[in-house]
């Protein structure tokens, strides 16, 4: 038997796009789509936590400002791009607090170190050092395993950006992962 | 390996890691301004878990020096003997949960149940197959096995349980009866028990530890259920009286243990001619009177009742104070909850095929069958038009399955959290295998048969603060019990 086989709960949320209540329309779309952001933002930033928080304030952003949304299709690009620039400003804060703390500012969680093995965290926290969009175009590509044309929708950016870029981050990590070792 | 595989496995870890979501709130703040508030959520959870932790720590401490260890299960990791992935609340690496009403990230859940052939009331002689049910741990979101424990030698597992911690659970394992027994399950079978401690990125994943509780001989165990805090554990169980075979009609016993100690803590006994125990479920079906449950303070242990064999077919929710006076089962146990049933008729305005108390104690959780309109607010007195229809010939209504809530304040049914509507179908019956302590977040399962292929389908089904998802679990049994799967 296969669990599908049972219909739908007559009080799950509507899909997106229906005239149904923006909440219900919001929830829908975090239930689809937050755990594919939320590894993204675990991947950007080695922090459950952190992430959660990133991801869960994209979908707070979208839902307040769903009213001015033209295009409800628009929504999941919206959110996306919130959480990328989420990600950005927790890493910034990051290295902000580095130039004032001598010790490590926490970059990544007691739990990241010690679910993830040594050698994930060595090439996550070198991927954390590139600049934003080599390091957002290597994720989507290579950790996520999308591929180019996806990367280059979900960016926004020609497949051509997303390929240099890639190209470039990765030759950077090498660098430093042999730098490293 | 290349810096782009790195990469690859490296986003294999994260998502092996990341398979659950916390609940969006639209109404919190930004995460800035969460901050302090999280921080301070971390500390109370932290100190609650003191508790909790230490009588966990307690109880192994007791039990390893208390116990020896004989012919213990064999256990065999699953392939890639990951770390076990975080409560969806929680942090991964602490074994505390963060939230008390988050869905708890692991389950503990037996093996081959599905197996089991029909048992008919009144029928003698072994109610369960001969088959040696193992162990199997695994997460709940998705279903996936982290580990599986196989069944001592000669014995199956029968029945398991699981405190509020998520972490920590009781498996009831019973031998086999000989060869010229047909190697049956019967109750007068020795009984072990088990402790099995699950610890999160530790390989293996599971540590049992054997525990003593002394029941008595032939004693037909109905329900188990150990306390939130994992230090206690409720039995309840039936002794056979005059009658050879099954449904037993001797005293029904309620007894809290403890956990440490095997000592009995409290006991509870009545007898009731007009009502038969069948074991853990013996049909296969869910079955109320297996449901045995606590409130999270661990002071009150709520279980349902019904009679088997009178004209009063109405189930009871009963429930005893640990704390109280007393030691008779009915006179020292009120009713909190009646699902009525005419005495004439046997026609009810909804049924529960499971039912048990929330942890703040105010409410019931329901496994119902519910008709399609159902009575939401009404008291649930016994129904005086007629019955729901089953089947699809019926001119209009019929029943199906579903979770509902209950209001202890009056019987009344408050809120129908999921109900299966399939254009046709036979009959259904549902499990609640979970619930939150304010009955927000509860996890069930859901079947039906349809009509009239008899074909029977069946959904994990979670009801998170109003809204419903269906886990798939792969390979999942068709019905899981109370008693058979725990949280």
């Amino acid at each position: 038997m296969r669990l599908r086989d049972v219909n739908p709960p007559t009080n799950a949320p509507a899909p997106p796009g229906t005239a149904a209540d923006p909440a219900d329309q919001v929830t829908a779309l975090y239930q689809a789509h937050a755990l594919g952001l939320l590894r993204l933002a675990v991947i950007m930033l080695g922090d459950r936590q952190a992430a959660e928080d990133v991801v869960q304030d994209a979908f707070l952003g979208l839902f307040r400002r769903w009213g001015a949304l033209n295009d409800p299709e628009r929504a999941l690009a919206y959110v996306r791009s919130s959480v990328f620039n989420g990600c950005r400003t927790v890493l910034r804060k990051r290295a902000r607090n580095r130039q004032f703390v001598l010790a490590d500012p926490d970059a990544e969680s007691a739990e990241a170190r010690v679910v993830l093995g040594e050698e994930h965290r060595e090439v996550l926290a070198a991927l954390r050092r590139l600049p934003d969009r080599q390091r957002e175009a290597v994720a989507l590509r290579y950790c996520l395993d999308m591929p180019v044309g996806e990367v280059a929708r979900v960016m926004g950016i020609a497949e051509g950006t997303v390929k240099s870029a890639a190209s470039r981050g990765i030759a950077a990590l090498g660098r430093t992962l042999k730098g490293e070792s | 390996m290349t810096v782009e595989e790195q990469l690859r496995a490296a986003g294999r870890a994260v998502s092996d890691q990341v398979r659950d979501l916390p609940d969006l709130d639209l109404r919190t703040q930004p995460a800035a301004r969460r901050a302090r508030a999280r921080a301070f959520r971390r500390w109370a959870g932290a100190g609650r878990w003191l508790i909790p932790m230490a009588a966990a720590a307690t109880v192994v401490a007791v039990a390893l020096t208390l116990v020896a260890v004989k012919s213990p299960p064999r256990v065999r990791p699953t392939t890639s003997g990951s770390p076990a992935p975080s409560r969806s609340a929680g942090p991964a690496v602490t074994s505390a949960p963060v939230d008390p009403e988050a869905l708890p990230g692991y389950f503990v859940a037996i093996n081959g149940f599905e197996a089991r052939p029909a048992f008919s009331p009144g029928q003698s002689g072994p109610v369960k197959a001969p088959k040696a049910d193992s162990v199997i741990v695994g997460e709940t979101l998705t279903g996936r096995r982290l580990a599986t424990i196989a069944a001592p030698a000669g014995s199956t597992f029968a029945g398991v349980t699981g405190a509020a911690d998520d972490r920590t659970f009781v498996l009831d394992s019973v031998q086999l009866a000989p060869a010229a027994r047909s190697g049956m399950l019967w109750p007068f079978q020795p009984r072990t028990w088990y402790l099995l401690r699950i610890r999160p990125g530790a390989t293996p994943v599971q540590v049992l530890t054997v525990l003593h509780f002394a029941l008595p001989s032939s004693a037909d165990v109905n329900g188990i259920a150990l306390s939130p805090d994992g230090t206690r554990l409720a039995v309840f169980y039936q002794m056979p009286g005059s009658t050879a075979g099954f449904p037993f009609n001797g005293p029904f016993t309620l007894r809290v243990y403890s956990v440490a100690t095997g000592a009995v803590l409290r006991s509870w006994t009545g007898a009731n001619p007009s009502k038969g125990s069948y074991g853990y479920g013996g049909n296969g079906l869910p079955d109320p009177n297996a449901n045995l449950t606590w409130t999270s303070d661990g002071q009150r242990l709520a279980f349902a009742y019904r009679n088997s064999v009178s004209s009063n077919s109405s189930l009871y929710l009963r429930e005893v104070n640990v704390a109280g006076p007393g030691g008779d089962l009915f006179a020292d146990s009120p009713v909190v909850a009646t699902i009525g049933a005419s005495t004439t008729t046997g026609r009810y305005k909804i049924w529960c095929d499971s039912l048990g108390i929330t942890g703040d104690g105010r409410s019931a959780v329901c496994g119902a069958e519910l008709p399609k309109t159902p009575p939401v607010g009404a008291t649930l007195d016994a129904l005086t038009e007629p019955s729901p229809w089953i089947g699809c010939a019926g001119p209009s209504d019929v029943v199906y399955p579903g979770l509902a809530k209950i209001s202890l304040a009056g019987d009344r049914l408050t809120q129908v959290l999921y109900e299966a509507e399939p254009k046709c179908m036979g009959a259904g019956w549902a499990s609640v295998l979970w619930a939150s302590p304010s009955g927000s977040t509860v996890l069930g399962s859901v079947s039906y048969t349809g009509d009239p292929s008899m074909k029977t389908h069946s959904a994990m089904v979670l009801y998170r603060n109003g809204t419903v998802t269906m886990l798939n679990w792969p390979g999942a049994a068709g019905v899981l019990l109370a008693n058979q799967a725990a949280f």
